[in-house]
């Protein structure tokens, strides 16, 4: 099955941010997406409200379960992100895998779990107990992380595809991370995005950061690379991909500069498309593009 | 063999610890990496701080930076999401004069969500005292009387 027949979610979407709204009220968008704890369930933005009412699917998108952590997932949390799918008749919802809290402290950021069968079976409970609680599917991100557990006994691509072989999550495939850890960490991004379980993605991510000092920083405040434009491209040669979403959560650029980037983003992801129609019996391709 | 929890906890915390703080990594992690995400860390918290309160950040200047860069080292971020809570620590250790009278005005009336609040602060500029109110029920009150300036040539 490819991933257009899992997933509703099509065309380039938004991270919707309240800087963002008169924007994301004029703009031709696919879909959207917002950050679960940034709103109550009970009083959504006006905002909002006037992209649900467009007829836009709107995926909450979670930061705080911390699904990679020891601790099982919190039930408020789990609560307030089953309410939210509610509220917005979201397709889905998506977290990450990460450990934002330990020993009491918050990280305030997505921290790297070991890549080792011990976290797998951490992660597959907690994705379990939180896919139990929650009315609608879960898709879940790997993330871009600076540091890397010295006791790593799987690369990224193997451990994320053996999670969601396992929980029968989906994917949330974020290309400006895949970039990030692979720049960061020496690896061939593009060898490494063919081996990601590609036929359960939900839809795709992508962001801009800076380099500084040698470092990809996945800022989320800056244009999106060419070196991710590229990314989209190959993800649409090898897979019958779903739709691609642009998080940018600050250093908001003037509206024709937003559209002209999300217009950026369309055109890579139809480059990819008129490839794969180019060389419809590529092996990599049948494998992913069921037709 | 079953996961050991509270092995991986102590890892976890080991490294979040150390992420906090910008030291003391655990064995085996890449120095100059574990250093530049704790810098990362503590700079995403900066800047959710400059966005809850945009007119100390901005009182501050080019010092506001580094002065949260030492205060975020010491202190973890407190588990309320949004910089808000955190900058309100953070700016219990800021000498009250670099502050301006809008960052001064700022504080006061972030600091008053609360059910009950009552406090005030000199605004230097315009020779006036803030005092915020706030009771359940009545919602909050807001008087700026004239006061007497401490340095007449201001």
């Amino acid at each position: 099955m490819s991933a257009r027949a899992i997933s509703p979610l099509s065309g380039v979407g938004l991270g919707w941010r309240p800087q963002l709204e008169t924007f994301a009220d004029r703009a031709q968008l696919g879909f959207a997406e917002v950050v679960a704890e940034s709103v109550d369930p009970r009083r959504l933005p006006g905002g909002l409200h006037r992209v649900l009412r467009g007829g836009l699917a709107v995926v909450p998108h979670g930061v705080g379960l911390s699904l990679g952590g020891t601790e099982r997932p919190d039930r408020r949390r789990l609560d307030h992100l089953a309410l939210l799918a509610q509220r917005l008749q979201a397709p889905l919802v998506s977290e990450h895998i990460a450990y934002v809290r330990a020993d009491g402290l918050e990280a305030g950021h997505l921290l790297p779990v070991a890549r080792t069968e011990e976290s797998l079976e951490i992660l597959c409970e907690n994705v379990a107990y939180a896919q139990a609680h929650l009315p609608v599917a879960l898709a879940l991100e790997h993330v871009a992380a600076l540091v890397e557990w010295p006791g790593n006994e799987l690369d990224e691509a193997t451990f994320v595809s053996e999670l969601v072989a396992r929980t029968g999550a989906l994917l949330l495939l974020d290309l400006s991370n895949l970039y990030a850890n692979a720049f960061n960490h020496g690896w061939d991004p593009v060898e490494a995005l063919r081996r990601f379980p590609l036929e359960s993605i939900a839809y795709v991510h992508v962001s801009g950061g800076v380099h500084r000092d040698g470092i990809y920083h996945d800022t989320h405040d800056a244009p999106v690379l060419p070196q991710v434009l590229a990314l989209v491209e190959e993800l649409f040669a090898v897979a019958d991909a779903p739709g691609v979403l642009l998080e940018r959560d600050g250093n908001f650029p003037p509206e024709d500069e937003l559209a002209a980037e999300l217009r950026e983003i369309a055109a890579a992801a139809e480059r990819g498309s008129a490839r794969a129609d180019r060389s419809r019996d590529a092996p990599t391709r049948a494998v992913v593009r069921a037709r | 063999m079953p996961a050991d929890r509270d092995a991986v906890a102590a890892c976890q915390a080991q490294l979040l610890h150390a992420l906090l703080r910008g030291d003391g990594f655990p064995d085996g992690f890449d120095g100059r990496m574990a250093a530049a995400a704790s810098l990362a860390l503590r700079r995403k918290r900066a800047r959710a701080v400059a966005r809850g309160l945009p007119a100390v950040a901005q009182a501050l200047g080019a010092q506001f930076e580094p002065l949260f860069l030492e205060h975020a080292a010491r202190y973890p971020a407190p588990s309320k999401p949004g910089g808000l809570q955190d900058g309100l620590r953070f700016a219990r250790s800021v000498p009250g004069e670099t502050l301006t009278d809008a960052a001064r005005t700022e504080l006061l009336l972030r600091r008053a969500h609360r059910r009950a609040f009552l406090g005030a602060t000199r605004l230097r500029g315009a020779g006036r005292l803030l005092v915020v109110l706030r009771l359940p029920l009545a919602g909050l009150r807001v008087s700026a009387p004239r006061c007497r300036r401490k340095d007449p040539a201001q």
